[in-house]
């Protein structure tokens, strides 16, 4: 197993192509699997066409990150501009590549997806040790769900969702052969070694005074309640009272402006999302994020998750600082979880919500430090996604805003 | 620095992780551990497979097991089974059971797509849609674990680790089931040999032994364990025997040695020994065949050779060899002389034609048997043939010592010989050359011997006679 990256941040094809001469170059061979992330600003079909002179049939699975990316190198974003290969040289593993339009039926094109992917991989039937997916956002949960009903509950799904620069819709997923908009990509993988991985909010409840109210748990904050009626990812209402209205209690008055007409809240309640616990480890909850993009001219509150009549809320609190150190907590938590070590690690994928890079933009070069610490001297490829996609450690894979997926690669 | 809230929480969060995970894994590791105590007792390929089986049921759930086994580089099939669909089948390798074998355990969550299940007929797998496959690396061929069960998706990644901690152990227990049959296997052609197979110490005492040292040699088990192999072998080829084991040290390879070892009976076989040392073990391994009959036969031929099979003595080869040995060594040693004495019975031929050839024969053992009793044990005496025998005596360098045999030869011969009841009364001429530096070949010593004998003869016969150049001619 050998992992390297590379990385532009130039969108030119020549830039692109000395890319991945340099990829292959730190892998002494042509990768048994290539996952390429890059900007929405770059032109697809001519990273494929760069690809194709080189590998024509090599697995690749791509996707678009906000604004660029991130390597051990560093945060490589340039007037919107950054683009980045991961190689995996592994000619002892299997690995697969299917795609496919979501469509009416998220659920079918995933099995359509993983499916395509197995059959690459050369192991039809077989359960792989993980999925990695990559998914325009809108109905990640489904195509979870979608997944797993092929191979099962139990692989861990890890991945992120394609993103833009804008989020005007310009996200974009691809393959070896096709460029999609709106299509599930995933890829199984077999490797040869062992694959570790974590999952985390990184984010508090508001009020500790609330802990352990419930059997087996802790209630994190006065501040819940349950949704009480729910349009797919529309939050209408929270203990019978308009949804807005309640998130504006909670957090203070945070989104008051917008209470009577609407808009826009994505940017000022990224440090307040709403939480929900999926699981105990031991006696300790551990939270899935929902972030609140927007206030309904009805009172609703539209959020990047799936919710449904019966959910228990809970308003987390993070900080600027929380979210520079996040990315590098979450990999050594991956290592420690595994009692693993940094000289253990071929190479890392760092999956880390976009939401979360734009409020921390300028201190970009201190979250690859945190990672850089954490994961000294590994090749790790960080894309900045509109959802992300992971697996607790308690076994639920999960789609959550906010959150930040880290795959370890072993040697 | 303090830590923050959110930090806290996650640290409990991963101690937590930590901690429950380390648990399981414990747990999972005692219940493996101790179901595989139980494995190490199995004696055979069927009990070794019921106790995996059930050692593997104690950490995951499936419905039937089977397991298969390489038969050649394509083909793999069950070598047990606890079902009776599975028993007649045959397997062909392709991609999931190659990562199998590289060490990769392998779950199916729908065999009807798995490329080995595809090519079993539907009665084989109506009942199985799920599998888990575990490489059994520890056998000298290759084999795989198969737990199936009856649901689609049953066996997962947890299966996956699962079986990634049993089959370094189940592998384990294959390995130590191969080693004792293989142990049992050796053992049986250890007492099947026809060959003495033995295990000794370096100080010479037995580890192990065969039943062959008992037939061969007549000792029983308590004897050889009290021995020492070194105290078998006859004292005059102990020597060599110890010099070979010490050359041993310096090669890799075996030794090959004859020797005589002493039967319990005290006579002595002679064995061929295949001598191995093996220094870190401390240990000489010997594998021996009983060659006594072939080495009698070859000294009997060796002997049969060199002697006149009538009278036992040296034949016209072995003398003539042996003349050739005293020429040579007398031009080389001026001092050193002999002398040859050329003997032919008188009157033999009338005593085999009138007695019989019977006792002629006899006479002519007889007559032997007397010329050895008035010779030195270092002389040669041989028989030409007929009635001529030859006496070679050996640092001999005048005249008279060679006259004073030749003499006592006529008065050996005068008590009459009684042969088959008959008194006969034998006499011999006898010619003398004396060894000399002008002598080139054995031929010719022996030729002046001859005319010296028939001057004897023509002088009346019972008479000595030297050979003198000058009287009987110049050689």
């Amino acid at each position: 197993m050998k992992i390297a990256t590379s990385w532009t941040t130039n969108s030119d094809p020549v830039a692109i192509a000395n890319a991945y001469e340099n990829l292959v170059v730190q892998l002494g061979a042509t990768p048994t699997l290539l996952i390429l992330s890059c900007s929405a600003v770059y032109k697809v079909e001519e990273i494929l066409t760069v690809l194709h002179s080189y590998t024509p049939q090599a697995p690749l699975h791509g996707s678009t990150s906000c604004l660029g990316v991130m390597t051990q190198a560093g945060a490589h974003t340039k007037d919107g501009c950054g683009l980045a290969m991961f190689g995996i040289q592994d000619p002892e593993g299997n690995y697969g590549v299917g795609a496919a339009l979501i469509g009416e039926d998220p659920g079918a094109a995933a099995q359509r997806a993983i499916q395509a992917a197995l059959d690459m991989a050369n192991c039809p039937g077989a359960v792989p040790a993980m999925v990695w997916m990559t998914a325009a956002p809108g109905c990640e949960e489904a195509l979870i769900a979608g997944i797993a009903s092929v191979v099962g509950d139990d692989v861990p799904i890890t991945g992120g969702s394609s993103a833009d620069n804008t989020v005007t819709g310009q996200w974009k997923q691809f393959t070896q052969n096709n460029i999609f908009s709106n299509a599930v990509v995933v890829t199984a993988l077999f490797p040869s070694t062992e694959v570790m991985f974590a999952f985390h909010s990184g984010y508090e409840p508001t009020d500790v005074k609330g802990i352990v109210t419930k059997a087996g748990g802790f209630e994190a904050t006065d501040e819940k309640g349950f949704a009480t009626k729910a349009n797919g990812r529309m939050l209408l209402e929270i203990d019978d009272r308009p949804a807005a209205a309640v998130y504006n209690d909670w957090s203070k008055g945070l989104i008051s402006d917008v209470l009577a007409d609407g808009g826009n809240i994505l940017s000022r309640t990224t440090l307040n999302p709403l939480g929900r616990i999926v699981g105990y480890i031991g006696n300790v909850p551990y939270y899935q994020l929902s972030h609140p993009d927007a206030v309904t001219k009805n009172g609703a509150l539209s959020i990047f998750t799936n919710v449904t009549p019966g959910d228990e809320f809970v308003l987390m609190q993070g900080t600027i600082d929380s979210l520079v150190s996040r990315a590098g907590r979450v990999a050594s938590s991956a290592l420690e979880t595994y009692s693993a070590r940094p000289k253990d690690v071929a190479g890392a994928l760092v999956v880390y919500c976009a939401g979360c890079m734009l409020t921390v933009q300028d201190r970009l070069n201190e979250v690859v430090d945190n990672l850089r610490s954490a994961l000294p001297n590994i090749p790790f490829l960080g894309v900045y996604t509109f959802g992300e996609q992971g697996c607790f450690l308690s076994g639920e894979n999960r789609h959550g805003n906010l959150m930040i997926s880290v795959l370890l690669f072993s040697k | 620095m303090n830590a923050r809230p959110e930090q806290l929480l996650e640290a409990l969060l991963d101690l937590e992780r930590s901690r429950q995970r380390e648990h399981d894994l414990r747990i999972e590791s005692e219940t493996l551990l101790e179901g595989l105590r139980s494995i190490t007792d199995a004696q055979d390929t069927e009990t070794l497979f019921l106790a995996l089986v059930k050692v593997l049921h104690s950490v995951i759930d499936f419905k039937d097991a089977f397991i298969l086994q390489a038969q050649n580089s394509q083909q793999i099939a069950p070598i047990a089974s606890t079902s009776e669909e599975i028993k007649n089948t045959t397997w062909r390798f392709s991609s999931v059971f190659n990562r199998v074998l590289a060490g990769q355990p392998v779950a199916a969550f729908d065999v009807n797509q798995v490329p080995e299940w595809i090519q079993q007929p539907l009665t084989v797998r109506e009942d199985i849609k799920s599998a888990l496959h575990i490489g059994l690396t520890g056998s000298q061929q290759p084999a795989i674990l198969v737990v199936t069960h009856p649901n689609p998706r049953h066996f997962g990644v947890a299966q996956v680790k699962q079986a990634k901690r049993f089959a370094p152990l189940a592998s384990q227990a294959l390995l130590t089931l191969d080693l004792q049959r293989a142990i049992t296997q050796r053992d049986r052609f250890f007492q099947l040999s026809l060959d003495l197979m033995g295990i000794v110490s370096f100080d010479g005492h037995f580890k192990q032994f065969n039943t062959v040292w008992r037939d061969v040699l007549g000792y029983n088990d308590d004897d050889l364990n009290s021995k020492s192999l070194f105290d078998l072998i006859h004292p005059d080829d102990r020597a060599n025997f110890l010099d070979t084991l010490k050359r041993l040290k310096n090669t890799d390879t075996q030794l090959l040695i004859e020797c005589r070892f002493q039967c319990q009976a005290k006579n002595y076989h002679w064995l061929s020994c295949s001598l191995a040392d093996y220094s870190n073990e401390q240990l000489y391994y010997i594998v021996a065949r009983d060659v006594t009959d072939r080495v009698m036969a070859e000294q009997q031929l060796a002997h049969d050779a060199r002697h006149d099979p009538l009278t036992g003595l040296y034949n016209r080869v072995e003398l003539m060899k042996r003349l050739d040995y005293a020429l040579t060594y007398a031009k080389r040693q001026p001092r050193y002389g002999f002398a040859l004495l050329y003997l032919d019975l008188d009157r033999f031929k009338i005593i085999n034609d009138t007695l019989g050839h019977n006792i002629g024969d006899e006479l002519l053992r007889e007559f032997s048997k007397r010329i050895l009793s008035a010779v030195r044990k270092a002389d040669i005496v041989a028989r030409l043939g007929g009635d001529e025998f030859i006496i070679l005596l050996m640092d001999v360098t005048t005249q008279e010592d060679a006259e004073r045999v030749a003499q006592n030869i006529h008065n050996i011969l005068v008590p009459p010989m009684i042969l088959q009841s008959n008194a006969v009364k034998i006499s011999a001429s006898i010619g003398i050359a004396l060894s000399t530096i002008k002598y080139q070949d054995a031929a010719a010593v022996l030729h002046d011997a001859d005319i010296a004998m028939y001057a004897a003869k023509s002088n009346g016969k019972s008479q000595y006679v030297l050979f003198d150049p000058k009287i009987h001619g110049i050689n």
